[in-house]
């Protein structure tokens, strides 16, 4: 029976696009075709800012029909903290004033709208590459040639810094002593997990970012916590990172990567990412996901325990269903490990195509 | 489309949040039978963004178990079927994929018109996002109500209020602000508007609107003090989630084209079903429909042909979990664990799950961490659920669960539990059933598809029904009394359709189960002890019930309601393992 999978993208080369969008309408500052780096402001806007609703009729102590006649100013006029909007009488009669500097935005029904100054806020491109699109006042598509990993879990965060591999491999947990003075300001990339030490020790030499395979689940409120961006590629446990993976972070050791530790599940699920941008564009373009069923030869990597984080390749997909240790009957694949290992079976559901 | 009066095969879809299942329904000696299913990943998402991919991989596994195509080499399908047998008359897609509505509601009394429109949403997959109420008690500022619409950013603003020809000023205050607070959001994101207050005011609203909001009225929820309407506000949320959710999904217009008619929420064809199930013999007792989804939970209850449905999101299998646990703390979950588990690797488990929300449990204890998620995802569920009830004489006792007859259970956790005990004890500890009730599971993935059915084609979804579409699980006996553990509350006599006789003393605390085979009929002779209540007239009134047999017969479940476990967590260990054993767990 014809099944697929979930995948995990592991890229050494890729055309990747990403979007970059304001929070608000706002200007773009770039074009397409310019090239940016990560740094680079790509557009600003205007997020609107505090606003408040003066009770005219009320602080007046006025009719709401009559109210509009003491307002002393107009939609769209500018007005500064303490200025008069309404009066009634003369020098000792009520007045309401504007509590911040601003604009009336609207007026009626005895109230007055006075909303502040908006603030600007910059967008940077977060990536080196080339603008491919502009949505006008909207935000831009950036095309980055690298290397993509797709992550399990992030801490939320972005950021971007220089790869430094501090594990011989990819099954050794990342421990303080790895993290030297060497590693101020560096993306620290060790293997099954981290540990508390460690992760002080990062936060000491101020690094610009870690990457593990698992996340012991006591951490991930610490990790939460921290400026800069974590991302386990394998999911939430001690468990070793994928060889793929690590092979592709070790080929790149010393370079610049894209950390982007931004991470949601649910509707509209969002998964962490690296990237490694590289000059050269690759010779042809990639599908962007995996078309055929699974089938024995594919590359794959196990999600569930007991065998997470497994790679290795399908040497069989056997038509009836087998029963596994929870009694289900469930349709399965033989793997056999990239490490050697006796080939196990793994419900197919549980596997996902490293692509 | 094929005519309804010519239309034979019929191809279901259903796509969740999590997997898209495909069902095929044909005519086999004359009735309809269920066919085949398959199921794929839902591909709505990164990197497929396009919710075909996942109908036509469910599809293809169905062309490989039957061995007949369906889908041509463009992978579109075949309608109708032809004389070769390639294809099928009619296609029906349900869903449940999308995003929910986000929604603020106003209104003036929280105990009226607030009250109305929470029941009038929970019947639909919205989120409210907040609520500006007129209420002096809880009064919020204008700018705090402007404040909650703009953090908000709801899609609509349902606003509500006064009984028809009753109050005026501050429900025009209410639209009035909400107007301005709306106004403030860039044209092009501004949320709809939803009056569904006094209808005198309709006018006078519409003349403050103004056109700055897309403004839209139905029935008032509560047109006099005792009455109630939801239809109104239910049915315009409900277009809303169909035409602009699901139908703006990208791929959806493959299946609109396929089916001839848009898509149907998951929640209104399940509800059409557990309607149907009550008509079947319009017992005084309700009928209650469960179908825990990754997401949502779905709670339809008929008490005297009234439906009261509701959705629960966030609630779900995979995604309910950690909002339990942050909400109402990891005990409540991790109580219902028959092993050790620390709060810390259960957190694990769950992440892990919603990372990989199709992947399935391969050892026992994150087999177990996920019916735990079940049980108090239901439970939760049919709490905030029963405030809408109004169950009359199917509810002897106002603290325990009204009487259901039967309690059907739907969803990917329920249907995939290795052993039938397991379904059995995650509905008898979430729903605390009392008296008799039949427990139908959903083995099939069907529930949620034959309500729609049933809309285009009513006899194909009776007869897939009647034919075992839907497992009779077991007949539960719960007598509700307070006695000492261990002593007798409970006499059973069955007397078998096929001869012999069993005769069973059921001890306050425990749980038996007795043979009665599917397929089997048998004579239930209850005695309940004085003081205790079988659902048969009152305490201590026993009685015969005629019932069916099931995966796993009979089980009387005497251990009391409400439920209580231990408070030792050993020993709560221990009582949890052995009820699992007594039921085959």
């Amino acid at each position: 029976m014809r099944c697929y999978v979930a995948e995990t993208k592991v890229s050494p080369l890729k055309i990747i696009q990403r979007d970059r969008m304001l929070p608000a309408p706002g200007e773009i500052l770039v074009e397409r075709g310019e090239r940016v780096d990560p740094v680079q402001v790509i557009g600003r806007a205007q997020v609107p800012g505090q606003f408040h609703i003066i009770n005219v009729a009320q602080e007046l102590g006025v009719t709401v029909r009559t109210a509009d006649r003491y307002v002393k100013v107009k939609p769209g006029q500018a007005v500064q903290a303490g200025q008069v909007v309404a009066s009634k009488g003369m020098l000792l009669g009520r007045s309401c004033r504007s509590p911040f500097d601003g604009h009336v935005t609207g007026t009626g029904g005895g109230r007055l709208l006075i909303e502040a100054e908006a603030e600007e806020v910059e967008v940077r491109a977060g990536y080196y590459g080339v603008v491919s699109d502009v949505y006008p006042k909207q935000g831009v598509g950036i095309e980055v040639s690298g290397a993509l990993i797709e992550g399990a879990w992030g801490n939320g965060h972005e950021g971007f810094g220089v790869l430094q591999v501090t594990v011989k491999s990819p099954d050794k947990p990342l421990r303080s002593r790895a993290v030297d003075t060497s590693s101020r300001g560096v993306i620290l990339v060790g293997g099954a997990r981290l540990d508390m030490p460690a992760l002080e020790r990062a936060v000491e030499l101020q690094a610009r970012g870690i990457i593990v395979g698992g996340l012991v689940p006591e951490l991930i409120d610490e990790v939460k916590k921290l400026s800069f961006p974590v991302v386990a590629t394998e999911g939430i446990g001690t468990i070793p990172m994928s060889n793929q993976i690590f092979e592709l972070l070790s080929t790149h050791d010393n370079r610049e990567a894209i950390l982007d530790g931004r991470f949601s599940s649910g509707w509209g699920a969002r998964r962490p990412e690296i990237i490694i941008p590289l000059g050269a564009a690759p010779d042809t373009i990639q599908e962007p996901f995996h078309e055929d069923p699974l089938q024995v030869g594919d590359r794959v990597r196990a999600v569930r325990m007991p065998h997470t984080g497994l790679t290795g390749k399908v040497v069989e997909i056997p038509a009836n269903m087998h029963r596994v240790a929870t009694g289900s009957r469930l349709l399965v694949a033989r793997v056999k490990p990239d490490s050697g290992d006796e080939s196990v079976l793994v419900p197919i559901a549980n596997l996902e195509f490293l692509a | 489309m094929a005519s309804e009066q010519s239309a034979a095969s019929i191809l279901v879809v259903d796509c969740g949040t999590v997997l898209t299942k495909a069902v095929l329904l044909d005519r086999v000696s004359g009735a309809y039978r269920f066919v085949a299913r398959g199921q794929a990943l839902t591909t709505v998402f990164s990197p497929w963004f396009d919710v075909i991919i996942g109908v036509q991989r469910a599809i293809e596994q169905i062309e490989d178990i039957t061995g007949r195509n369906l889908l041509d080499e463009q992978k579109n399908l075949v309608l109708p079927q032809r004389e070769s047998g390639t294809g099928v008359d009619s296609f029906i897609a349900v869903g449940s994929v999308a995003r929910p509505i986000r929604v603020v509601l106003g209104g003036l009394v929280p105990e009226l018109s607030l009250s109305s429109l929470i029941q009038a949403v929970a019947g639909t997959y919205s989120a409210v996002q907040g609520e500006i109420v007129q209420d002096p008690n809880r009064r919020l500022s204008v700018e705090d109500q402007v404040q909650i619409i703009q953090a908000s950013r709801p899609d609509i603003v349902c606003i509500a209020g006064g009984t028809d020809g009753g109050a005026v000023i501050p429900i025009l205050e209410l639209v009035e602000t909400a107007t301005l607070a709306c106004s403030m959001i860039e044209e092009g994101s501004r949320p709809r508007m939803l009056f569904a207050g006094n209808a005198v005011m309709r006018k006078r609203v519409a003349e403050i609107v103004g056109g700055q909001v897309e403004l839209h009225a139905v029935d008032n929820v509560r047109p006099s003090l005792h009455v109630e309407n939801l239809e109104g506000v239910r049915a315009e949320l409900e277009t809303l989630y169909r035409q602009h959710h699901l139908g703006n999904l990208p791929g959806v217009g493959y299946l609109t084209e396929w089916s001839g008619v848009p898509l149907v929420s998951s929640a209104e064809s399940f509800s059409r079903l557990i309607q149907y199930l009550w008509y079947l013999d319009e017992s005084p007792k309700g009928t209650l429909g469960i179908d825990l989804g990754a997401v949502n939970t779905t709670i339809a209850a008929v008490f005297e042909g009234r439906l009261s449905l509701s959705i629960h999101g966030e609630l779900g299998s995979v995604y309910g979990g950690r909002r339990i646990m942050d909400q109402w703390g990891a005990e409540t979950v991790l109580r219902w664990m028959p092993t050790d588990i620390s709060e810390e690797q259960a957190l694990g488990h769950l992440i892990s799950k919603e990372i990989r929300p199709g992947s399935v449990p391969e050892e026992m204890e994150e087999l177990w961490l996920e019916q735990a998620v079940a049980r108090e995802a239901i439970r939760e569920a049919l709490r905030t659920a029963r405030s809408g009830w109004r169950a009359s004489q199917a509810q002897p006792y106002s603290d325990f669960t009204p009487l259901f007859d039967p309690i059907l259970v739907s969803g990917s956790v329920l249907a995939g539990a290795p052993r039938p005990g397991q379904v059995a004890m995650i509905v008898l500890d979430a729903v605390e059933p009392i008296g008799v009730s039949t427990l139908l599971v959903d083995t099939n993935g069907l529930a949620p598809i034959l309500g729609a059915v049933a809309a285009a084609k009513p006899m194909a979804a009776v007869e897939v029904l009647d034919s075992g579409g839907i497992v009779n699980l077991a007949t539960v006996i719960a007598p509700v009394g307070i006695a000492r553990k261990g002593e007798v509350v409970l006499g059973v006599r069955v007397h078998y359709e096929q001869g012999g006789v069993l005769d069973v003393e059921v001890s306050y605390g425990s749980l038996e189960v007795l043979p009665l085979p599917t397929g089997q009929e048998a004579v239930l002779e209850l005695h309940p002890r004085r003081g205790f209540d079988v659902g048969l007239g009152g305490r201590g009134r026993g009685g015969k019930r005629r019932v069916c047999g099931g995966l796993l017969g009979i089980i009387v479940d005497a251990r009391g309601r409400p439920l209580e476990l231990p408070q030792d967590s050993e020993e709560r260990q221990a009582q949890i393992q052995q009820w699992l054993w007594d039921v085959g767990g």
